[in-house]
């Protein structure tokens, strides 16, 4: 996985995306819960199938690169060329790629995201079947990361393989596992294929925003405990999906950066955010189990009076996901929803109310198990306290969502450099060459100045920040 | 020229050109010789055939080592000034880098098999010399596949190689399921065989030629003549019936019936010779007749136009056939209960993926001879792949046979706590097979795509390429259940209540053996540069 997060290199990328599936398969096949080999396949079918696709469109980019194109400054900043040479030896290496024969073609994600946003860019001069090269490989390359993030047609692999796989391996599937794809997305579709990102705008935001309603009802009707954390995860990444998927220069008149910025920021937050509240959600239902040995949420109850500690650490996790202010759950839901309202008023309307199925859903497991006079399911007497290993690992959590619930900079301060840079400069993009191309012009009624005014949409996270990229 | 100066020239170049660079097949022949030599004397009954089977491969693997490492332009001889081919015996063989790869690949595949039937035990004492003298003469016609140059030896080279293969398919004498693979396998080969003589004679009478670049620029021709509808015909059939042929030997849909049923009905080892030497042979042919008649090297641009119809036919015929194979043979693995009949599919599948690459030589043959390179050396570089993690899958079934009395996948229940490492070494060839990184697999099938992928953005037959790319994606995602099926079977059911206690410990001589197979299949994966120069090498046979 740490692979994954370093590699730029496409071709190391991909390996490394897969040698994490085959390990994955066996923690979940070996230490699993009953129906774990049906899990553990199905999760590896899925992760293979998207990643077969991102390989053909892994192949199809590099194929067509071509390093010529690229200036000595654009060679050297994706160091194709070794920034480390004096100024003789970096030029001769220059020339030498500008000067070959036959096409120069490259793996290197840097470089690729320079070519791919190039004026006569070679990915959307190509076409294949009518379709540019950087629509289909950007759709390929989205099927392949939304199937871990993962979207609603293709999510159903998640509730088996969390619900089967030991507390320790959901977490990790919940914290970092699911990241992987809403990191794919944002530093491989993007940069690489920007015309692409602006031309399925409309298909990212809607999987965002049908995953999060469907997750939210799904998750309300669930009676398994773990299940129900399962699907909220599935609701809570959809606004992830809705936060990189916004392209407020599409939408309006103006190319306002901060809008797209505001919303891939509040991405990323909701990314971490998620990583720990589902985490912790799943580490609270795992602790219950470990006693009770079932997760059915009608036969709780009352475990405020037997497990008070355990309890308390717990609601505050469920309601971190819940999204209350002042929990870290309630940062990136709130900072994705402002800036979809630039895209679409339906979406943003839509995702607003799906806090309030959150709520319901949350609300309603917490008054079934926490709640209540007494505890009605079997078992009733291995209700110990919570151990000292035990709170070893929930308290950092409870901590983590409450700071980074209260003082949201600590990651912002981090984050917001590298994401606003990317979305100011694909911001730039989409004016000087995406809206001069002929095939998109007249699309937009007035090309109008370049957005960058970072007072447009004050007092937000990104705003308070400080951060002025 | 008076015939006597006649006799003098082909005497000196038969004995100057053509024997030299003929040595590795001459050591297997005389090996053959030697070995039944050895069995009529009494006074040397007693040795070991085994031993001087070997004995004859390493000679002929050192001659094909020396071969290849001597041809200039090679990754030892970079210097590439001479015409890397010789036509020997006049015109009949043609020597190139893509022989001289095959054929030490082949002889390679020799010094691994010998010691893997000697330590599995099949085939007995009594019949060792007739198994090894069948399997070095089966050799033998598969370097003639790898090298031929003319339509009689192609046939020749065929039949050499697939009768020894009937043979050995029925060598379990006293199984009833052995006798009628081989008698099924005959038959069809015959079926096959006769097919393929009829389409040879198709294509031989309307061209007027043996000799393969003679018939090619013949075909130039005749197409750009724009022929009537008759020599069509005949060229089209002619084809189709050489692919049909082809096909039988690769295993190909539709021609892979005999291929479940031989591999299960003949022993483990008899399957992996099949599976990796017969079919490492019929994809050499394939590529050489491919390759060969769509583009032959040396030609020039006009005679290159001309070939356009031929190439797009062969590409589409050898595409279509890849595509079947592909997805029938992973599908169909699906039911198998038995490891044998399983791996017969799997063999069918991978068949597939090797003729996606040939497609895509074929069709990239007449625009771009460095991508048409590079599409044989994917090819080239999945067959040295493939010799390693097929020959271990069949290694370790054989070696678990004999202590488990069983070839049934669930029989294999419970076996990581009784040998763990024999579960690890199956464990890596599966996961090869199925073309997972960081595995030598992958890379063989990564590079057979990113061949198919060039296609597509040179924009050479563009429809059928994309078509093969998303078949081979699909296929990937197919293959991936029944390969770890039985993986599955292995690690997560309990044993059998009547296990014997470990059937295959690593520590010994098969488990160090298996070991020995398995470290190239992870060593290929991630350190491949040497494999693939090699590869690249032998891909440069055409241009």
């Amino acid at each position: 996985m740490l692979g994954v997060f370093m590699g730029l290199d496409f071709f190391l990328f991909y390996v490394f995306w897969e040698v994490m599936l085959l390990p994955m398969y066996f923690l979940i096949g070996i230490w699993g819960g009953s129906r774990r080999e049906y899990a553990a396949i199905k999760f590896f079918l899925y992760t293979l199938l998207g990643s077969v696709l991102m390989l053909i469109a892994i192949l199809m980019l590099y194929f067509t690169s071509d390093l010529r194109a690229l200036s000595e400054g654009q060679l050297v900043a994706s160091h194709v060329v070794s920034p480390g040479l004096d100024a003789a030896a970096r030029t001769a290496a220059v020339e030498a790629i500008r000067s070959a024969s036959a096409p120069v073609h490259t793996f290197n994600l840097l470089a690729l995201a320079e070519i791919g946003q190039l004026p006569d860019s070679p990915f959307a001069v190509a076409r294949v079947w009518g379709w540019s090269l950087e629509t289909l490989a950007f759709l390929l390359l989205l099927i392949g990361f939304v199937i871990k993030v993962p979207v609603v047609p293709v999510h159903t692999w998640l509730p088996d393989a969390h619900v089967e796989a030991p507390t320790p391996i959901s977490m990790i599937l919940a914290g970092v596992l699911l990241k992987l794809g809403g990191y794919g997305i944002l530093r491989i579709c993007y940069p690489i294929c920007p015309g692409g990102g602006i031309a399925l705008a409309w298909l990212v935001c809607g999987l965002g925003v049908v995953s999060m309603v469907y997750g939210a009802f799904a998750a309300l009707a669930q009676k398994d405990f773990k299940r129900m954390v399962a699907y909220s995860s599935v609701s809570h990444m959809g606004y992830v999906m809705l936060g990189l998927g916004v392209w407020s220069a599409v939408a309006g008149t103006q190319y306002a950066w901060d809008a797209w910025a505001q919303g891939v920021n509040g991405a990323m937050f909701q990314m971490l955010a998620h990583g720990i509240s589902s985490a912790g959600m799943f580490f609270m239902v795992g602790v219950l189990y470990d006693r009770v040995h079932h997760r059915n949420l009608e036969e709780f109850g009352g475990i405020f009076g037997r497990m008070p500690v355990y309890a308390g650490l717990a609601v505050t996790i469920f309601f971190a996901g819940l999204g209350l202010p002042g929990l870290c759950g309630f940062i990136g839901e709130v900072l994705v929803t402002l800036s979809s309202w630039k895209y679409s008023q339906t979406l943003a309307v839509i995702s607003a109310f799906t806090v309030i199925l959150t709520a319901a859903y949350i609300l309603w497991a917490i008054q079934r198990v926490y709640l209540g006079a007494e505890y009605k399911g079997p078992h009733g007497d291995h209700l110990t306290p919570i151990t000292r290993r035990e709170l070893a690992i929930a308290v950092p959590l409870v901590i983590l969502a409450i700071v980074f619930g209260v003082a949201p900079q600590t990651i912002f301060r981090t984050v917001t450099p590298t994401v606003n840079k990317q979305v100011k400069t694909l911001a730039e993009w989409t004016r000087v060459v995406h809206d001069a191309r002929p095939a998109n012009r007249g699309a937009i009624p007035a090309p109008a100045l370049s957005g960058g005014s970072a007072g447009r949409f004050p007092a937000d996270g990104v705003a308070s920040t400080g951060v002025t990229p | 020229m008076n015939l006597g100066s006649l006799l003098t020239s082909s005497l000196s170049d038969t004995l100057q050109v053509s024997l030299p660079l003929f040595r590795p097949e001459l050591c297997l022949a005389a090996t053959v010789v030697l070995l039944l030599v050895c069995r009529m004397l009494p006074v040397v009954r007693w040795l070991d055939s085994a031993w001087i089977a070997l004995g004859g491969a390493v000679f002929a693997a050192a001659y094909a080592w020396a071969d290849l490492r001597g041809l200039p332009g090679s990754p030892w001889l970079p210097a590439a000034t001479a015409l890397n081919r010789h036509e020997l015996f006049t015109g009949l063989l043609v020597f190139d880098p893509f022989t001289a790869y095959i054929r030490l690949l082949l002889a390679g595949f020799l010094l691994l098999y010998i010691p893997f039937t000697k330590i599995s035990g099949i085939p007995g004492r009594e019949e060792e010399t007739d198994f090894h003298v069948l399997l070095l003469g089966a050799v033998l016609g598969m370097c003639l596949m790898a090298s031929a140059n003319h339509m009689l030896t192609v046939f020749m080279a065929v039949e050499m190689a697939s009768v020894p293969s009937y043979a050995l398919a029925g060598f379990l004498k006293g199984r009833k399921a052995s006798s009628e693979a081989a008698l099924k396998y005959a038959v069809y080969g015959a079926g096959a065989a006769g097919i393929m003589l009829y389409g040879i004679s198709l294509l031989v009478g309307v061209l007027g030629s043996f000799h393969l670049p003679t018939m090619a620029a013949r075909l130039s021709t005749v197409l750009a003549a724009g022929s009537t509808g008759g020599v069509t015909t005949a060229l089209v059939l002619g084809g189709l019936m050489l692919a049909v042929g082809l096909a039988f030997k690769l295993s190909a849909v539709p021609f892979h019936f005999w291929c479940p049923d031989v591999f299960e009905g003949a022993a483990a080892e008899v399957g992996a010779f099949l599976s990796v030497a017969s079919k490492a042979a019929a994809v050499a042919l394939a590529v050489r007749l491919g390759c060969t008649l769509t583009a032959p090297p040396l030609a020039d641009p006009a005679q290159l136009a001309g070939l356009a119809d031929a190439r797009f036919y062969g590409a589409h015929l050898v595409g279509l056939l890849a595509a079947l194979s592909c997805t029938l043979g992973n599908l169909a693995a699906y039911g198998q209960t038995n490891i044998k009949r399983m791996l017969a599919y799997s063999t069918i599948a991978h068949a597939g993926y090797l003729m996606m690459g040939v497609a895509a030589a074929i069709a990239l043959g007449g625009t771009d001879r460095a991508a048409s390179r590079d599409a044989v050396a994917a090819v080239a570089f999945y067959l040295g792949a493939y010799l390693f993690m097929n020959l271990a899958a069949f290694a370790i079934v054989a070696l678990l046979r004999n202590t488990l009395r069983s070839e049934e996948i669930a029989a294999y229940g419970g076996l990581i706590q009784s040998s763990p490492g024999v579960v690890v070494a199956m464990g890596l060839v599966l996961v090869s097979l199925i073309g997972l990184p960081p595995l030598a697999g992958f890379t063989a099938k990564f590079l057979v795509f990113a061949s198919v992928a060039q296609a597509i953005a040179l924009g050479v037959e563009k429809p059928l390429m994309i078509v093969l790319l998303a078949v081979g994606g699909l296929n990937t995602v197919f293959s991936l259940v029944y390969y770890l099926r039985v993986l599955g079977v292995m690690i997560f059911n309990p044993p059998p209540a009547d296990r014997v206690n470990e059937p295959l410990p690593l520590v010994s001589l098969p488990g160090a053996f298996v070991t020995g197979l398995v470290a190239p299949v992870v060593v290929l994966g991630v350190f491949f540069a040497g494999l693939y120069a090699c590869a690249q090498f032998a891909g440069g046979f055409a241009s």
